[in-house]
């Protein structure tokens, strides 16, 4: 059957070369090249949310800060310099800026403007793209001003409506690029790419609007992003670093891409799809077919608002799929996300067939960077306490968030999930009561360098995740199988508002509290006080009435219950320990200032 | 080796290799260019 002459084997093995050449290209080349790409774009996008969440809402600012961002890029390039892939800034047709407020005046000094910002390409050439802004959705497909990212679809038009009735701060940025490999392909088709996210800033309302789509994370993904581009972060193995974002094609490369990693054991490269909360917004997350390894985690560990298992070894949350033997699935999970603080990034292990969000979906869009470096995460309570601090932009930038210590418990759970502080030396507050937390106390000493007289605001986050998980569920079910309901039903009770709203789960709530360095040396008396007014704040009425019916909840239980009474009792000595204990630490640390 | 066709699949090869880069890098830029100016104008 094979050739025998020469001229066919010849034939057959060019055949044979070119077929598999491209096939590696197709495999191979185009995969890395579209995580490059795709990741510096969205490292742009990055840079762009940044100064619009810095600079926001004045819109003065925002163009010039923008301005200045390209501007320097322009100069410095875009992306790891060492890249073969990396997008070069002659890539970048344009960025389009879609920003609407509720505001008329800001509207329409933004709306319309078009930006020409002057880079050099190829050391040489001088060139320049444009940055646009507009506040009206339909003049993003206007060809009259060749900046707009004139492929969007309806669809994205609408997605940019719907958002708007929800939120009236939609920003949505679009990127329009040129890829470098597939130029030629796209001058055939006579497509960019445009890479679009939509971001919100942190001032913005809070919808009220009970009515939302069900979106399919593909359809939401390609609703946001209308080239198809899907979202997804590539992290190391380790998970504690999320540096690269990227953005690929289609479910089909991003599988791709898993099988590749796959068949070539990369175990050093992970692949994730991964939401980030709105600001403050509940939404429904629905996950289905999850398999064996599915897992939710959250670089905000531990995950407070799911059902999850413990990791502690790698310090991250894992839910798995334990209770059922491993190789069963669970079908429509069903997670509900109530107040869920803003900039709270869940990843999604790359099995989840289908994630389905439903009701106030909004941002859902991809940050990259640690949770410490973003800068919406600003829950509604603090909003309200930096509105009383003299520099709004100054708060933004020394928002911090870290991972506090586990504080034990019965069990493996933290209080101090989360912890937001903002003070002038925001660095030097993380590392006090981060010794704190760790039993450092010793290790607390002139670290902070605040004058007398600065305000101080610590904002807590606290997380309650009692011990159940799955064992408390198996417990409650009278069997093996899994049983989310209870779970949520039982988080009613977790309510630090005190408020008896069924079906909304509060699990968690920030607290605040707010003073100011004492100009003199505090006596002891005022110390004391000090620390008692941030223990009394910290414990609030709420917050022991909510630990009161969970006490009468679980008592009504009889003595099946006499666990969770336990950990309750447990929570709340544990949780006053901590509180104390941080106090102590404040006003010691005050008082070493004063020295 | 007797009919193991080295030569040919080495020839093979070389050729393929170079009608791909003929192909990607250097033909079809240029007829994309001449074919839709406009539109690489646009691009660039």
């Amino acid at each position: 059957m094979f050739p025998s002459n020469r001229g066919s084997v010849l034939l057959v093995s060019f055949a044979t070369w070119f077929f598999c050449a491209i096939l590696f290209f197709l495999l191979v080349i185009t995969p890395l090249w579209i995580l490059a790409v795709t990741r510096e774009i969205g490292k742009l996008h990055e840079f762009i949310h940044l100064n619009l969440a810095a600079n926001y809402p004045n819109p003065e600012n925002i163009v010039d800060g923008l301005k200045n961002l390209l501007e320097a890029m322009g100069q410095q390039g875009l992306g790891d310099a060492n890249s073969p892939f990396r997008p070069r800034l002659s890539q970048i047709r344009n960025i389009s800026v879609f920003f609407r407020t509720n505001n008329d005046q800001i509207n329409g000094m933004l709306s319309g403007q078009i930006h020409s910002i002057p880079f050099t390409r190829e050391g040489t050439q001088t060139d320049e793209f444009q940055l646009c802004f507009y506040s009206d959705p339909s003049n993003l497909n206007d060809e009259h001003t060749n900046c707009g990212p004139r492929e969007l679809d309806e669809k994205y038009q609408s997605l940019i409506r719907d958002s708007s009735n929800y939120i009236s701060n939609p920003i949505v940025v679009g990127i329009t690029y040129k890829p470098l490999i597939f130029g030629f392909l796209e001058d055939i088709f006579g497509t960019n790419k445009t890479s679009v996210q939509v971001y919100y800033p942190k001032f913005a309302n809070v919808p009220t609007s009970t009515e939302a789509p069900v979106l399919n994370i593909d359809t939401f993904a390609n609703y946001v992003l209308p080239t198809t581009l899907n979202t997804g972060v590539l992290s190391d193995a380790n998970q504690r670093c999320f540096s690269h974002v990227f953005l690929y094609p289609s479910n089909f490369i991003f599988n791709l891409l898993v099988l590749l990693k796959t068949f070539f054991n990369f175990d050093d490269i992970v692949f994730r799809k991964y939401v980030t909360t709105p600001l403050g917004l509940s939404f429904v997350l629905k996950i289905q077919d999850m398999g064996a390894d599915t897992y939710i985690r959250t670089n905000n560990d531990p995950m407070p608002f799911v059902d999850v298992e413990f990791e502690p070894s790698q310090g991250v949350v894992v839910y798995q799929n334990s209770n059922s033997g491993g190789n069963s699935t669970f079908e429509d999970l069903e997670i509900s996300l109530q107040n869920a603080p803003s900039g709270h990034t869940f990843v999604l292990s790359d099995c989840f067939n289908r994630v389905l969000f439903d009701r106030n979906f909004h941002t859902l869009s991809l940050y990259h960077g640690e949770v410490f470096e973003q800068v919406t995460g600003v829950p509604p309570e603090t909003e309200l306490v930096t509105n009383q601090t003299p520099n709004k932009v100054e708060f933004s930038k020394f928002m911090l968030s870290f991972l506090a210590p586990s504080v034990k418990f019965w069990g493996d759970m933290n209080i101090f999930n989360d912890v937001r502080i903002n003070t002038p030396d925001s660095m030097a507050i993380q590392t006090l009561i981060y010794n704190l937390l760790d039993g450092s106390l010793q290790a607390i000493t002139d670290q902070v360098s605040n004058p007398p007289g600065d305000a101080i605001t610590l904002s807590f986050l606290f997380n309650i995740n009692p011990p159940y998980t799955s064992q408390y569920l198996i417990n409650m079910s009278g069997g093996s199988s899994f049983s989310p309901s209870i779970f949520f039903n039982l988080n009613y009770f977790f309510n630090f508002q005190g408020q008896a709203q069924t079906g909304n789960l509060k699990s968690a709530s920030y607290k605040t509290v707010s003073f100011n360095i004492p100009q003199e040396p505090p006596s002891p008396d005022q110390n004391n006080n000090l620390a008692t007014n941030i223990l009394r704040t910290m414990i609030s009425d709420d917050f022991r009435n909510s630990l009161l019916n969970c006490y009468e909840h679980f008592q009504n239980c009889g003595p099946q219950a006499s666990n969770q009474v336990s950990w309750l009792e447990n929570f709340r000595e544990t949780t006053e320990r901590a509180f104390a204990q941080l106090a102590m630490a404040v006003f010691k640390h005050l008082t070493v200032l004063q020295k | 080796m007797k009919g193991s066709h080295f030569t040919e699949f080495t020839i093979g090869f070389v050729l393929s290799m170079f009608f791909i880069y003929f192909l990607f890098v250097v033909a079809l830029p240029k007829v994309t260019k001449s074919i839709l100016p406009e539109v690489v104008r646009d691009i660039e």
